[in-house]
């Protein structure tokens, strides 16, 4: 695992506009950055794919563990609302995709950091941006990344068992959030979907037909939301989530795996696994770890503790907890800088990486996108 | 294992025009709240209401014209009451 430093391409914003990258800079600051990347090694390529699969296998088998013992209070769903999360799980219903985050230095097994199972972002930069950067260097050259197509296949699987339109819904103010969801909207039109958009605050329901509606009156049969479960379950419509005929994507069974409080769970039932870190609910008997919160999000209110002092902590709007303990780990510098492997799990299987890259050890909404090769 | 060693097939186009096309829509036609797609139309590079949308840059948080924000209040019209998702929404993505 290498990391080399480029020229960018000439042109390079409307190059990654064209696909629909308009957030390339953010208040003057380069987010996709292609003066560098990163090299990787088919076998370091077989290592993030082989962690990935597995870490996705111990997940599913840690929800069935957290279902059987109704351990929602971990999660903090509320009593009404357990039995949607049960009922999500039995039925298998479709889940899309999920990112996790792994700490890597192409020596050490691969480290999981958190998993991104509910509204993962940084889709379009992995899946499309990063391949045509590539093809513009070399057109001969590789990447871990066949995320595209094996999203259009997951939807073409879903499309056999029915072909209701798919509603997309995300707050459109946000430009990442309403790209992201454009891109999975046109993967799904791709695998010949029928699709619609709209904005989360335009979902309506319909108290007579008892269905959520979409700005026409028509049942939403199916809804990709880009909007997380943990505010969805607080919000006013969340009474009539359970009794609604709307299937969600990601189903609500995603969001035991995309807080935080999964990881002391994994690390209970997989202690030994390469791949997870010891966590605890309580702080670790370690010198060095971090306090997250459990439904943290975009790196707020992350503290690093080494040797029992905080040495950096950032802000946001999760002070109040609860947290969890993750024992610190082991991140490589790059020339000065710390990679965290987005590793994408698409229709429960392994289907590229993208990096994102940060001067300090914590990876925030700021940190740069940097594309990736396979070493020849 | 499977890597991407070929070229995507319809390869972004698609969703390069649906999404800038949305941006102008929403910019300038707010009636255009019932856009509907269909498979056809995303594909034509030369369609000009495109054009001005692909020489654009937005910020990540946004567009100021959407005026989006969070504690909107539910609203009923007949039996459809909406507004009941979308409360917590910040300024900041819904995304991780």
């Amino acid at each position: 695992m290498q990391r080399l430093t480029h020229s960018p391409r000439n042109n390079w914003q409307a190059s990654v506009e064209k696909y629909g990258l308009h957030f390339h800079t953010m208040d003057g600051q380069v987010y996709w950055d292609e003066s560098v990347s990163y090299h990787f090694s088919a076998f370091e390529v077989d290592t993030l794919e082989f962690a990935t699969n597995s870490l996705h296998q111990m997940c599913l088998d840690t929800v069935q563990h957290i279902i059987d013992d109704r351990l929602f209070k971990l999660f903090l769903i509320p009593e009404h609302f357990e039995d949607h999360v049960v009922r999500s799980w039995e039925e298998d219903q479709f889940s899309l995709y999920g990112r996790f985050d792994l700490s890597y230095d192409g020596f050490n097994p691969p480290k999981l950091l958190e998993y991104n199972a509910d509204t993962p972002t940084s889709l379009l930069e992995a899946a499309v941006i990063q391949w045509f950067w590539l093809k513009d260097l070399d057109e001969r050259g590789d990447q871990f990344n066949s995320i595209h197509e094996r999203l259009i296949e997951a939807w073409k699987k879903m499309a056999l068992k029915s072909t209701n339109t798919v509603h997309f819904c995300a707050t459109e103010s946000v430009v990442e959030d309403y790209v992201t969801v454009e891109y999975l909207r046109d993967t799904a039109i791709q695998a010949g979907l029928k699709t619609n958009y709209l904005d989360i605050q335009q979902v309506g329901w319909d108290r007579a037909k008892n269905t959520f509606v979409d700005l026409q009156g028509s049942t939403i049969q199916k809804c990709f939301k880009l909007y997380p479960w943990e505010w969805m379950m607080r919000e006013e419509f969340s009474r009539n989530i359970p009794n609604g005929k709307t299937q969600w994507i990601e189903p609500a069974w995603k969001m035991l795996l995309s807080s935080k409080s999964i990881l002391p769970l994994l690390y209970e039932r997989y202690p030994d696994s390469p791949f997870i870190l010891p966590a605890s609910y309580e702080p670790l008997d370690v010198a060095n770890q971090v306090r997250k919160p459990i439904y943290g999000r975009e790196g707020a209110n992350i503290q690093v503790i080494m040797d029992g002092n905080v040495i950096s902590e950032t802000p946001g709007p999760y002070g109040q907890g609860p947290f969890i303990y993750q024992q610190l780990a082991p991140l490589k510098q790059f020339d000065g800088f710390y990679p965290v492997i987005g590793s994408w799990v698409v229709d429960g299987e392994s289907a590229g990486i993208g990096i994102r890259e940060e001067d300090s050890i914590i990876t925030k909404n700021t940190s740069r996108f940097v594309p990736h090769q396979l070493s020849n | 294992m499977t890597r991407m060693g070929k070229e995507l097939s319809l390869v972004l186009v698609g969703a390069t025009m649906l999404t800038a096309g949305y941006f102008y829509f929403r910019e300038d036609d707010h009636d255009a709240d019932s856009y509907t797609n269909d498979t056809n139309h995303y594909h034509t590079h030369a369609h000009p209401m495109f054009i001005p949308i692909m020489m654009r840059s937005y910020g990540r948080s946004g567009f100021s014209s959407q005026g989006n924000s969070s504690g909107v209040a539910s609203r009923t019209s007949g039996s459809i009451t909406r507004g009941g998702f979308g409360s917590t929404v910040s300024a900041h993505s819904s995304g991780s």
